[in-house]
């Protein structure tokens, strides 16, 4: 009896466990059963694995071959046990010279030829597997990409079985890799493995900027003031008059992401299960990420979904950015309504008969609608067409409790001047200032903006003195609820911390009330 | 057809030397009935061995004992069951082997596999 064992990783949603593949080869006739709960990518891979090392000229166990993926409990997904489960076999019957089976984990899957071929979720699987204590991970070299981001494991990229038996330190010779396609090529691996894990600044590519913006100084004042203080946005405005330029604008003017959220939104689009998006990282993942679903997304589309391993929706991609719903009455309500529990936790569980997958969604909301079916109920190039019921049923697709959550609503009119805005770059840089001067504000927690801040708490501990007669005169006269006073505090505290104020005056005030807006924007009759 | 047949027997010649050598005593050898042929049928101490030979002069059809199937040695324990009703062999376990017999290049290769089923 022989035991060979190795590790492979087993993801579901954003949360990883360590497998340990044992292989035994037992003293009956010829055979290979794979046990411990594999789905039937899973189970294909025994004739996989077995093809692979016969192919690159190594033996396989003449005998009754059992692979037990433990723990045996959990259910396995996907093809990237290959790898291990050969390593595990070959272990039965071979000599490594250099492997430890404790901290080294394999990840990836083979051709019949042996060659190893990309898997998704590479990165989210690194990430977790450095949490359990893995120190070395072999994974595809076309994977090599995305593993760049990571240095708190050593990642060894290899391009065919051949490639990793001998790194492993096989105590046999073998022949070269023969691929069976012809147009692989089996030596090339770029030993560069370093990527400036920072943000550069002398970055060309085009990006869109309010530079190109005429006369809505207002508009993006208000959006200016969402980016500092993190407050969720909401434009109103007939068809044509640059909601949907407005919005796409608005990701550059968000602070460039940390090492640790670019990897985060990182790992997450790997479990898309795009294995070369990231094929050659550039300073780009720094960028806050833009997700815009199209109206006629889905439930699952939106917060995550599919079977039988959940994947990111589009809020998760939009995860430390900006998710962006541009005809916003057009989206089904539950889609809708969907939004809100993931708006208050900044995170969605997706639960299915195999278990719980939990994925980050703390997302900046834009919102962009026309106030009724036509789109110029509130004025614009045409008159209003719709009758009232039609409008009513149209504005009722966005609900209290969603605009509740909305803390800046903009009504989008005509462009007011020719005047050209500030450009990105400009805008970028108040909102960093701002940012900064709230983030020393709450240096003793770890707030980063103020709309991360429990309302009570921001009332209690940073009051806004006397300017505050102006929000309980609109609390009192029934503009304001309660929630909209605590929305407008916080906001009055993100116009001090952008008009460089230790405490917000009156004028910071009247702007924040000016910008909270009505409780229903998209009716004509309220202002 | 000959040719496969004359390697078979060679096979099972050396199959049953080798058990001579370790201390089996053969008992019976190609034994037919309806269902099929037993190989070989020798003794271990108080175990009763059936031994199914595959005999090869290359693998590129596979190792031989990739060629006993579930089905096969299903078959085996059914003649095992037939041998002991005709030569009735009471006090005895029954145990079912199998033996490769692989020639290359100009060497053989026995292997034996204990207790298949």
């Amino acid at each position: 009896m022989a035991l060979g064992l190795a590790k492979a990783i087993s993801m579901f949603g954003m949360s990883g466990r360590v497998v340990q593949v044992e292989a035994e080869v037992g003293n009956g006739l010829p055979g290979f059963s794979l046990i411990g709960l594999p789905d039937n990518a899973l189970s294909e891979s025994k004739e996989r694995v077995k093809s692979a090392v016969q192919n690159i000229g190594l033996k396989w166990p003449q005998r009754k071959l059992t692979v037990n993926l433990s723990p045996a409990a959990l259910k396995k997904f996907g093809s990237g046990f290959d790898l291990a489960i050969a390593i595990a076999v070959l272990a039965t019957g071979y000599r490594f010279r250099n492997f430890s089976v404790k901290n080294t984990l394999f990840i990836g899957e083979l051709g019949l030829d042996g060659k190893i071929r990309p898997i998704g979720g590479v990165l989210a699987g690194l990430l977790e597997a450095a949490k359990n204590g893995i120190k070395r991970a072999y994974v595809p070299t076309d994977n090599l990409g995305e593993t760049r981001l990571i240095d708190q494991l050593e990642i060894i990229p290899v391009a065919n079985l051949t490639d990793l038996v001998e790194k492993l330190g096989i105590e046999v010779k073998l022949r070269k890799f023969q691929s069976a396609d012809p147009s692989v090529e089996t030596n090339a691996i770029e030993e560069n493995l370093n990527i400036e894990l920072a943000a550069s600044s002398n970055d060309q590519r085009y990006r869109p900027d309010f530079n190109e913006v005429r006369g809505q100084g207002t508009l993006i004042r208000g959006l200016t003031i969402a980016a500092a203080g993190g407050h969720h946005v909401l434009l109103v405005g007939p068809p044509g008059s640059g909601k949907t330029m407005m919005a796409q604008r608005f990701a550059g003017i968000l602070p460039k992401l940390t090492v640790d959220q670019a990897l985060e939104s990182a790992a997450l689009t790997t479990l898309t299960g795009r294995p070369t998006l990231l094929a050659t990282p550039t300073s780009e993942i720094f960028d806050p990420p833009f997700s815009a679903p199209h109206h006629n997304a889905s439930v699952s589309a939106m917060v995550g979904g599919g079977s039988p391993i959940p994947a990111p929706g589009a809020i998760s991609l939009a995860h430390n950015g900006v998710l962006f719903l541009d005809e916003a009455c057009e989206f089904q309500i539950p889609v809708l309504e969907s939004l809100r529990q993931p708006l208050e936790s900044g995170s969605v569980s997706i639960i299915r008969a195999a278990g719980v997958a939990s994925f980050p969604a703390n997302f900046q909301l834009v919102l962009a609608a026309n106030p009724c079916p036509c789109g110029y109920a509130l004025g614009g190039l045409k008159r209003c067409e719709c009758n009232h019921a039609q409008k009513v049923r149209y504005r009722s697709k966005l609900s209290g409790p969603l605009l509740d959550r909305v803390d800046i609503r903009l009504r989008v009119g005509a462009p007011g001047s020719s005047e050209v805005s500030e450009g990105s770059s400009e805008l970028a840089e108040q909102v960093i200032q701002a940012r900064n001067r709230a983030l020393s504000r709450y240096k003793s927690e770890n707030w980063t903006h103020n709309s991360a801040v429990p309302g009570q708490i921001l009332q209690q501990r940073y009051p806004i003195g006397k300017s505050v007669k102006l929000l309980d005169a609109a609390r009192n006269s029934g503009k304001l609820s309660m929630r909209g006073f605590e929305r407008a505090y916080k906001l009055s505290w993100t116009i001090a911390d952008l008009n460089g104020h230790d405490q917000p005056t009156l004028e910071d005030v009247s702007e924040a009330l000016y910008f909270r807006g009505s409780d229903s924007p998209l009716d004509p009759s309220s202002e | 057809m000959q040719s496969n047949q004359a390697l078979g027997r060679t096979g099972e010649t050396l199959a049953a030397e080798y058990l001579e050598n370790h201390g089996y005593a053969v008992i019976d050898r190609n034994w037919h009935c309806r269902t099929g042929e037993i190989d070989i049928v020798a003794t271990d101490q108080n175990y009763l061995v059936f031994v199914e030979v595959k005999t090869r002069s290359n693998t590129s059809f596979g190792h031989p004992f990739e060629s006993v199937t579930t089905s096969k040695v299903a078959r085996m324990r059914r003649l095992a069951n037939e041998w002991c009703l005709a030569k009735a062999s009471p006090g005895f376990r029954i145990r079912l082997d199998a033996i490769s017999v692989l020639f290359c290049s100009g060497q053989v290769k026995i292997e034996h596999l204990k207790a298949i089923s």
